[in-house]
């Protein structure tokens, strides 16, 4: 009992040191996380009970973003959006598509900044702004990107299909190589 | 000087060991976060899954994650910034504005997206934001000031710091090791409380000062009118009454005598909880402002003033006078502390003091060494004043059944000690600053003008 009474104590301490600019960034966290699953999700399960729990996983990612669950969360994202486009035929649009998009890297960045920045610390706006600017310049260039792809790649695939299959397995290697090699030394 | 074959001496041979501890000490250096694991895993799943299934939908997915990991790496920074914690004047008055700042300086050629600053501080020392972390953005080649604005509100040396940073770069994919920036030494003066003493002082010492003394002499205080004699300067001749008295007559003074004044605190045990500048005071408080206000009095007047501890290891200042003696005894009062209990040899040595000072001992009287101490050096004719610092608002302790009964036992002890001490010529008087000590030195000083009975 007594363990409980100083966990609920220590509890309102927490909850009493937020700072506003980390709560704001949380926020949009979890904004980001909902419109992300709202997207990804086949639509007829974002009406039934279904949707409490990716509220709760929305919720749980903007409260614990430097952990596994942000990386869980969007692949379940991206899964989602295999399963609504296959398995229940929701058809591909291209704005579902590019706000998916967009709204993945959202929770991504903003997770990033969420993870490295302490819920209490006092934060100028000018912070948050500029977190949000670069990440609507890769934004919209990532947009210009997919509907390019999106446009352009129906008529180059289809009879070097499996040319195309092994040369993309062989770009992802190259990437990952990319991008691990940068923070190595 | 060559090597013992006249060859190239052998390359050293670092083992993996080696080159750990040499990566060590070239000093902090950026590492990657959880942030680009995930943006490679993610990207890497999609592309992977698009190039399994055929989708080309997956890739628009993945690409905002390439093109930002891109983006973001491309602007990787190499160096890591410096931190420095500065004030504009780190020494000020208890209840003074703290103007400090942590400057984080990069000489990078990007601009480091945040900064996260973390900094220890003293109980005493209260910023406006408290202990919260502060976040900021460097731009490159620049200095990014964090202003720490806030009041140091009890007196004494307090750290500000140590200053912990995290700098991140890359929109969160890279963030640099701890950087360590050492505490900043604020001083605190004490706030003088307003003291004001009678003229009269026991036994001046020199030939020169501010008290006059009982014996003729070069001075500017008027003794009377007496017949010019021998060795009378001229231009001491009062014309008015030689003119009216047709003898010549002599205006004499007496003579201007300095003193020393040895301020003596009793640093043996605190009592009562310090508020700071804006709460209550504890015995310590009370001690070492008054000890600051008395030596203000008596400097200000062109005595020569002294400071003991009576402490473990004893602390003195030796007797001085002017602005420079005041600085030098407040920067030792910054350095008082409760030495504690178990100090057993505490009795402090009276050849330490002058034996023509006035020994003002600050005192709580909570420890019988301090009443052996003022009884030895009255003992030993020093002129003491013993003044107790424990304020009658300090708490009693104990919460038991007892602890009232205790208490009034203990005070009625204290107070059979302080009546002792009168006994033995130890006038003790409570501290309540202007003028309190005005009617003890009167009679201390009559004392001492009076005829001995036998010698010391």
């Amino acid at each position: 009992m007594r363990a409980i009474r100083d966990r609920v104590r220590l509890g309102r301490q927490l909850a009493g040191r937020w700072a506003v600019g980390p709560l704001a960034v949380r926020t949009l966290l979890l904004l980001a996380g909902l419109t992300t699953l709202g997207l990804a999700m086949p639509s007829r399960l974002l009406l039934g009970r279904f949707t409490v729990f990716l509220v709760a996983g929305a919720v749980v990612v903007a409260m614990a973003p430097r952990g596994r669950l942000v990386s869980v969360l969007l692949l379940i994202a991206g899964f989602g959006w295999m399963a609504s486009t296959i398995l229940f035929d929701d058809r591909v649009v291209m704005w579902r598509l590019v706000g998916l998009a967009m709204a993945m890297y959202l929770v991504h960045t903003l997770a990033a900044l969420a993870s490295v920045l302490p819920y209490d610390a006092v934060l100028p706006p000018g912070v948050v702004a500029g977190w949000l600017l670069r990440a609507a310049v890769t934004l919209v260039v990532s947009a210009g990107l997919g509907i390019f792809a999106m446009v352009e790649a129906p008529l180059v695939v289809g009879p070097v299909y499996l040319l195309a299959s092994v040369g993309g397995v062989a770009v992802v290697g190259a990437l990952a190589w990319v991008l691990t090699r940068g923070v190595r030394r | 000087m060559g090597t013992a074959g006249g060859g190239i001496p052998p390359l050293p041979v670092f083992d993996t060991a080696d080159l750990a501890d040499l990566a060590e000490a070239a000093g902090p250096a950026w590492s990657a976060t959880k942030a680009l694991g995930r943006a490679v895993l993610v990207c890497c799943v999609l592309l992977l899954a698009a190039v399994l299934t055929g989708r080309y939908d997956l890739v628009v997915l993945a690409v905002p994650f390439a093109v930002g990991t891109a983006i973001s790496l491309a602007r990787r920074p190499e160096e890591v910034p410096v931190v420095e914690v500065a004030a504009i004047d780190p020494r000020f008055p208890e209840g003074g504005q703290v103007t400090a700042a942590v400057c984080v300086a990069s000489s990078d050629r990007v601009r480091l997206d945040l900064v996260v600053v973390r900094l220890m501080m003293a109980r005493w020392v209260r910023l406006r934001f408290g202990d919260r972390p502060y976040a900021a953005t460097v731009a490159r080649r620049a200095t990014a000031e964090i202003p720490l604005r806030g009041r140091a509100v009890r007196w004494g040396r307090h750290a500000l710091g140590p200053t912990v940073v995290h700098a991140v770069a890359s929109d969160g994919l890279l963030i640099s090791d701890a950087l360590v920036a050492p505490e900043l030494w604020l001083k605190v003066y004490p706030v003088i409380e307003p003291f004001a003493a009678d003229e009269a002082m026991p036994r001046a010492a020199g030939l020169v000062g501010f008290h006059r003394s009982r014996k003729p002499g070069e001075g500017g205080e008027l003794a009377g009118v007496r017949p010019f004699g021998p060795g009378d300067r001229l231009r001491r001749i009062d014309w008015r009454v030689s003119l009216r008295s047709r003898q010549l007559h002599v205006v004499s003074t007496l003579s201007d005598r300095d003193a020393e004044v040895a301020l003596l605190l009793d640093v043996l045990h605190d009592a009562g909880r310090s508020g700071g500048i804006d709460g209550a005071c504890s015995v310590l408080d009370t001690t070492v402002r008054a000890a600051a206000g008395i030596a203000e009095h008596y400097l200000q007047r062109g005595d020569r003033v002294s400071m003991l501890g009576n402490g473990v290891p004893a602390r003195r200042v030796r007797a001085g006078s002017g602005r420079r003696q005041y600085l030098t005894i407040l920067e030792w009062l910054m350095e008082v502390a409760p030495t504690g209990a178990d100090a057993s040899g505490a009795v402090l040595n009276p050849q330490l003091i002058s034996p023509n000072a006035l020994v003002i001992v600050l005192t709580p009287l909570l420890d019988p060494r301090s009443a052996q101490m003022l009884a030895a050096l009255a003992r030993s004719g020093r002129f003491v004043v013993a003044v107790d610092t424990f304020g009658a608002e300090t708490p009693a302790r104990g919460s038991g059944k007892w602890a009232e009964a205790a208490n009034q036992f203990w005070r009625l002890e204290r107070a059979n000690v302080i009546d002792q001490l009168r006994e033995h010529g130890v006038p003790v008087v409570a501290w309540a600053g202007s003028g309190s000590l005005d009617r003890v030195l009167q009679d201390v000083t009559r004392m001492a003008a009076a005829p001995k009975a036998a010698g010391r």
